[in-house]
C-alpha cells in the first residue's frame, strides 16, 4: 500500500479524478443545452469529462507501474525545508486572521518577523528591524503613495 | 451668586441651542472619506459602463464629491454579479451601482437570480431611454418589414446581438416574435463593444441599442436605422419611423437607468446621495449630456425610486407573460 | 500619402515641449505601476483622469496614453528578476525571463525586453499609422467562431508549453480552465463552483492566480532546497549587464514575430495582451531549431512574448478610435476621457479631430523611444535588486504579493486565495506538473467559453459553424498543426538518426 502512496502520480492522478468527476456531476446539475444555445453547464461537462478521463488514465497508469517501491533519497534530504517551507505559509495563513485584527503593519509585521527570524535564522534584533522596515515601506508605497488600500484593523480601524 | 448663575444657565442654554440647532447640520451627516466605488453590471465600452463614466466625469468636473469615484466593472449573469458584490457590501457607505431594467427583469426571468432592485438601496432613478433598432449600413433591410419578411422566410437563420436573456433587446425579439410568427437567433455578449463588433463584422443581422452606445457609427454611416423604440419620434432621429408607426403594435417598455446602493444603507448615507444626485442633475453638463445621447432626463428621489421599481416590476412581469415568457417571481 | 502627412501634423503637435513633457510623465508612471503588482494602468488612468480636466484634450491623452503602454513595459522587470508579473500581460515573460535571470544574465533580459518591447512597439504602430483602414475592416472579421478557433489554437501551445509528460501538461492546463469558470456565468445567473463563497461569485481575480503559482510557489521552493545564501549572480560591469551580440541574433525572428503576432491580436477585442503573448511565445517555440531551449532561459523566448506584450497598444488602438470600441478595461477608460474632452472615437475622429488623432498617435511614437531611453540605463539598477541578502528580498516579494493582491480585489479573501495558489504551485513540480499550462488555461478559459456558445447560439446548434468559416478554418488547421508538431520533430530526428 506504502508503495502505491507514494507515487505522486498516483496521489495527484485520484485527487483529479474526484475533482473531474465533481465538475461533471455539477454541470450536469445545470442547464447544458436549450434552445437558444448551450447552457451554464455546456463548458464544464467538456472540460471535466477530459480531466476524469486524463486523471484516470495517469492513476491507472502509475497503478500498472506498480508505484515507488522506496522513497526517493532526494526525498530525504529535503525533510527539513520542506518544513521550513510549511512553516513559511502556515506563517501566512495565519497573517489573515492577524490583518484583520490588527491592520497590515503590525499583522503581516508580526509574520515577517516569524518568517525571518525562524526560517531565515537571523538574529532576533535583526528580524525585528527588517520586518518592521518592510512592513512600513509597504505600507508607504502602498497605502500612502499609491491609494491602493490595505488590510484596516478591525479593532482600532487602520 | 445668582447674576453668576444665571449666566451660567444662558451660556448653557446656548450651548445647547448652539448643540441642537448644529447636530442635524454636522453630527449625523454624512461625508465620504474613502473614494466610491460605481459598481456596472456592463463590460468597458457597455451602454452602463459610459453612463457611469459620464456621471463620474461630471461630478469630478463640477467638484460634487469630495472623494474620487472609481468604475469598477463586474460583468456576468446579466446583472447578477453586480448585484451579489453589492449584497455582500451591506451597509457600506462607500459603494454605489448604476442599475438598468435589467436588473428588475434578471429575477424575474431567472430562478438562480436571487437579489431584487428592492433587496438592495435605491438611491435615484436617473434616466428613460429610447432604443434603435439598426443594421450595417450595407444591410439589404430597408425596414423593419423587410428583415421581419426574411425571418419568415429563413427561420432561425437570422441573429440579433445583444445583451444578456433578460436584456431589453431580448425581451423586444421575443415580443416581435410572439407578434409575427417569426423566429431568430440572439446571440449574447457581455461587453457592448464585442455586440457593435458583430454587428459591423457583419456576424450578426440586427441589432438593438441604445442610441448613446452608436451616434458616433450612425453618423459616419456604418450603421442605419431602422425603426425606434419609443411613443414618438425623437428629435435627432425625425425620418425613422416607430415600431407602432412602422406596423408592429408591440407594447414596449421604456429601459430606465439608475443609481443604487448596498443593502442597509444608512438613511443619512441615503441622504447624502439624495442630495449629490440632485446637484448632479442640476448641472448644465447633464442637461446637455442627456441631449447628446437621446435620453430622457427622470431623476427621482431614493423613496420614489423605491415604488417606481415595485411599479415597473408588475409592467414588465405581465409584458413577459404577454410575450411568452417563463416567469419565476 | 495621407497617413504620412497625418503623421508628420502629427509630430508637429507631439513634438512641442509640453506634450513630450506630459509623454515622459505618462510613460514614467506607467513603468512604476507595471513594476507594482495588484495596481493596474486602469485604475491609475481613471485615478489620474480628474487631474487632465483642465489640460488640453491632446496633452491630457498622450499622458493618459503613456501610462497605459508604460505598464505592459515596466511589467516584465520584476518577471524576470523575481518571477512575479507586474501586470496580467508579462506572465509568459516569467517563464524564460526568470530563467535567464537565474543563470546570471539578468540584465542581459532586461535588455533584451526593453529592446523588444521597443521594436515591436515601433512596428506596430507602423502597422497601426500606413495600414489602418483594411486592418481594421479585417478585425471586424473575427467573430465568435474565430475566437473560438484562436482559443483552440491557443490550447494547443500546450504541446509546446509541456515538460516531460504530455498527460500532466493536459491536466495542469484543464484544472486552470476550471478555475476559470469558477464564479457567476456569463450569461445567466448560475453560479458555478463557489462553495458558498460571495467573495468567488464575481471569479478569480488573474494576478491572484498567476502570483501565486509563479511568485508565491517560487519563495517556497528556494525556501525547500535552502538557497538563502544567494540565489542569483549578477555578473560586474555595465558590459557583462548587456544583452550580447549572439542573444539577440537569437531574438531577430523573435523581435518580428512578436511585432505580427502582438498587432493582429491587439486588434481583436476579444482576446488581449496576455493571449497575444502567449501565441507569440508558441509560435517562436514551434519554429525554433532549439525548442528544448525554451523554459531554460532561451532569449528569443523572452522577446516574442515581451514585443507582442507591447505591439499589442498599437492593434489595441485602432478599434478604439476608429470605431469607438474598447478591448479592455484600460482603453474604456481612454474611450470615456476622450468622450469627455469633447473628442468622439469613431469613424470621423480623423477628420474632425484630427490634432488629437496624429498627436496621439505621434506621441505613441516618442513614447516608445522616451520608455527606451528611460529603461535601458535602469538596466544595470533594476540588477542589482538580485544582490538584496535572500532574508529581506523574500520577505519584501511576499509583502508586496501580499498587498497587491489585496489592493487588486480589496477584501482579506483574496489573500486567503493567493495562499492556496502558492500552495498548488508549491506542489506542481512535486508530481513533476508544469505550471505554464495552468496559466494558459486560466486565461483562455472565459474567452473559450464564451466563443463556443455564442457559435453555437449563432448557428442555433450547428456545430459546422466552427469549422465552416475560413479564417476559423486556418486557425484551427494552424492549431493541427501546432499538436503535431512534437510527432514530427520526433519523426525527423527517427529519419535524422537513420541516414546518419
Amino acid at each position: 500500500m506504502l508503495r502505491y502512496l507514494r507515487d505522486p502520480n498516483i496521489l495527484f492522478g485520484s485527487g483529479l479524478s474526484v475533482l473531474g468527476l465533481y465538475i461533471v456531476q455539477q454541470s450536469l446539475g445545470w442547464v447544458v443545452y436549450e434552445r437558444d444555445g448551450p447552457g451554464p453547464g455546456f463548458f464544464p461537462l467538456i472540460y471535466g469529462g477530459a480531466m476524469l478521463f486524463f486523471a484516470l488514465w495517469l492513476t491507472l497508469k502509475a497503478l500498472r507501474a506498480g508505484g515507488v517501491a522506496a522513497p526517493r533519497p532526494e526525498d530525504e534530504l529535503n525533510a527539513s525545508g520542506r518544513w521550513e517551507a510549511i512553516a513559511t505559509l502556515v506563517a501566512l495563513a495565519a497573517s489573515v486572521p492577524l490583518m484583520w485584527a490588527f491592520g497590515f503593519i503590525p499583522g503581516f509585521g508580526l509574520v515577517l518577523f516569524f518568517i525571518i527570524r525562524v526560517v531565515f535564522a537571523r538574529p532576533t534584533l535583526n528580524a525585528a528591524i527588517v520586518a518592521t522596515c518592510i512592513a512600513g515601506a509597504l505600507y508607504l508605497g502602498f497605502a500612502e503613495l499609491l491609494q491602493s488600500p490595505l488590510p484596516a484593523s478591525a479593532i482600532w480601524g487602520f | 451668586m445668582k447674576r453668576q448663575l444665571n449666566r451660567r444657565h444662558l451660556l448653557g442654554a446656548a450651548a445647547a441651542l448652539a448643540i441642537a440647532g448644529v447636530s442635524p447640520a454636522f453630527a449625523a451627516d454624512f461625508v465620504p472619506t474613502r473614494p466610491l466605488e460605481l459598481v456596472v453590471h456592463g463590460g468597458p465600452g457597455s451602454g452602463n459602463d459610459l453612463l457611469a463614466r459620464a456621471v463620474v466625469a461630471m461630478i469630478d468636473q463640477a467638484k460634487l464629491s469630495p472623494v474620487r469615484i472609481q468604475v469598477v466593472n463586474k460583468p456576468g449573469g446579466g446583472s447578477t454579479n453586480a448585484s451579489s458584490y453589492l449584497l455582500s457590501k451591506k451597509g457600506d457607505p462607500n459603494t454605489l451601482g448604476i442599475f438598468t431594467s435589467v436588473w428588475i427583469i434578471d429575477p424575474l426571468l431567472q430562478e438562480a437570480a436571487t437579489t431584487r432592485l428592492n433587496d438592495l438601496t435605491p438611491v435615484a432613478r436617473l434616466i428613460f431611454e429610447p432604443a434603435l433598432v439598426t443594421v450595417r449600413a450595407d444591410s439589404p433591410f430597408q425596414s423593419l418589414g423587410d428583415f421581419i419578411a426574411a425571418a419568415k422566410a429563413k427561420p432561425d437563420q437570422l441573429k440579433q446581438s445583444g445583451g444578456n436573456a433578460s436584456s431589453r433587446e431580448n425581451i423586444l425579439r421575443q415580443q416581435l416574435m410572439g407578434a409575427t410568427g417569426t423566429s431568430w437567433a440572439f446571440v449574447s455578449f457581455p461587453s457592448g463593444g464585442e455586440r457593435l463588433s458583430a454587428l459591423l463584422g457583419g456576424h450578426v443581422d440586427i441589432m438593438i441599442l441604445d442610441p448613446s452606445e452608436a451616434t458616433e457609427l450612425i453618423r459616419g454611416g456604418k450603421i442605419r436605422v431602422l425603426a425606434q423604440i419609443g411613443e414618438k419620434r425623437l428629435p435627432a432621429f425625425k425620418d425613422v419611423p416607430t415600431l407602432a408607426e412602422a406596423g408592429f403594435n408591440v407594447e414596449t417598455f421604456a429601459q430606465t437607468r439608475g443609481i443604487l446602493g448596498p443593502p442597509d444603507m444608512a438613511p443619512e448615507v441615503v441622504a447624502y446621495y439624495d442630495k449629490l444626485v440632485a446637484k448632479l442633475v442640476a448641472l448644465p453638463a447633464w442637461q446637455k449630456y442627456v441631449e447628446e445621447n437621446h435620453f430622457i432626463s427622470a431623476p427621482l428621489s431614493s423613496a420614489e425610486t423605491r415604488k417606481f421599481v415595485v411599479d415597473y416590476e408588475d409592467q414588465i412581469r405581465d409584458l413577459l407573460k404577454q410575450a411568452g415568457m417563463k416567469v419565476v417571481r | 500619402m495621407e497617413a504620412l502627412n497625418g503623421l508628420l501634423h502629427g509630430f508637429g503637435i507631439a513634438m512641442l515641449p509640453t506634450n513630450i513633457f506630459w509623454c515622459f510623465v505618462g510613460c514614467f508612471l506607467g513603468t512604476v505601476i507595471g513594476i507594482l503588482p495588484g495596481l493596474g494602468p486602469a485604475a491609475t488612468i481613471s485615478l489620474l483622469l480628474p487631474l487632465t480636466y483642465t489640460m488640453d484634450p491632446t496633452g491630457g491623452i498622450i499622458m493618459l496614453a503613456g501610462i497605459y503602454y508604460g505598464a505592459k513595459y515596466g511589467g516584465s522587470t520584476t518577471s524576470i528578476l523575481l518571477n512575479m508579473p507586474g501586470e496580467a500581460s508579462s506572465v509568459v515573460s516569467c517563464i524564460d525571463g526568470y530563467q535567464m535571470a537565474r543563470n546570471g544574465r539578468a540584465g542581459a533580459a532586461l535588455g533584451i525586453a526593453a529592446i523588444a518591447s521597443f521594436v515591436a512597439g515601433t512596428v506596430g504602430l507602423l502597422l497601426m499609422t500606413f495600414v489602418a483602414p483594411p486592418i481594421a475592416n479585417f478585425a471586424l472579421s473575427f467573430s465568435s467562431p474565430e475566437y473560438f478557433a484562436l482559443m483552440v489554437m491557443g490550447l494547443s501551445l500546450v504541446v509546446l508549453l509541456s515538460g516531460k509528460s504530455m498527460i500532466k501538461s493536459v491536466l495542469s492546463l484543464v484544472f486552470g480552465l476550471w478555475l476559470a469558470t469558477i464564479g457567476t456565468d456569463l450569461f445567466t445567473a448560475q453560479a458555478r463552483f463557489v462553495f458558498g463563497h460571495s467573495e468567488l461569485l464575481g471569479g478569480i481575480e488573474f494576478m491572484t492566480v498567476a502570483i501565486g503559482i509563479f511568485a508565491i510557489a517560487e519563495i517556497l521552493l528556494n525556501i525547500e532546497a535552502k538557497e538563502k545564501s544567494e540565489l542569483l549572480t549578477v555578473p560586474k560591469g555595465l558590459r557583462n549587464l548587456l544583452p550580447s551580440w549572439a542573444e539577440l541574433k537569437a531574438c531577430r525572428f523573435a523581435f518580428l514575430n512578436g511585432s505580427v503576432t502582438g498587432f493582429i491580436i491587439g486588434l481583436l477585442p476579444g482576446a488581449g495582451a496576455t493571449v497575444a503573448s502567449f501565441v507569440s511565445y508558441g509560435i517562436e517555440k514551434a519554429v525554433s531549431k532549439h525548442p528544448e531551449r525554451f523554459g531554460q532561459g532561451a532569449p528569443e523566448g523572452l522577446a516574442a512574448p515581451e514585443g507582442a506584450n507591447n505591439a499589442d497598444t498599437g492593434g489595441a488602438l485602432l478599434p478604439l478610435l476608429t470605431f469607438g470600441i474598447p478591448s479592455g478595461s484600460s482603453t474604456a477608460v481612454l474611450l470615456s476621457a476622450l468622450i469627455l474632452w469633447g473628442v468622439k472615437p469613431g469613424p470621423l475622429m480623423m477628420t474632425e479631430s484630427p490634432d488629437v488623432f496624429w498627436g496621439l498617435v505621434a506621441s505613441l511614437y516618442i513614447g516608445n523611444v522616451v520608455l527606451l531611453v528611460m529603461n535601458l540605463p535602469l538596466v544595470g539598477v533594476f540588477a542589482q535588486i538580485l544582490r538584496v541578502p535572500l532574508y529581506i528580498l523574500h520577505p519584501a516579494i511576499l509583502g508586496v504579493a501580499v498587498a497587491g493582491a489585496y489592493g487588486a480585489a480589496g477584501n482579506l479573501f483574496d489573500i486567503s486565495l493567493l495562499l492556496i495558489f502558492g500552495f498548488i504551485g508549491f506542489l506542481l513540480p512535486k508530481g513533476g506538473f508544469p505550471s505554464a499550462p495552468l496559466i494558459l488555461g486560466f486565461v483562455l478559459g472565459q474567452p473559450m467559453e464564451r466563443a463556443i456558445r455564442q457559435s453555437l447560439a449563432m448557428s442555433v446548434g450547428d456545430p459546422i459553424i466552427l469549422v465552416d468559416r475560413p479564417i476559423s478554418a486556418v486557425l484551427l488547421v494552424i492549431a493541427l498543426l501546432i499538436l503535431v508538431s512534437p510527432l514530427w520533430r520526433r519523426f525527423r530526428h527517427m529519419r535524422a538518426a537513420a541516414t546518419a
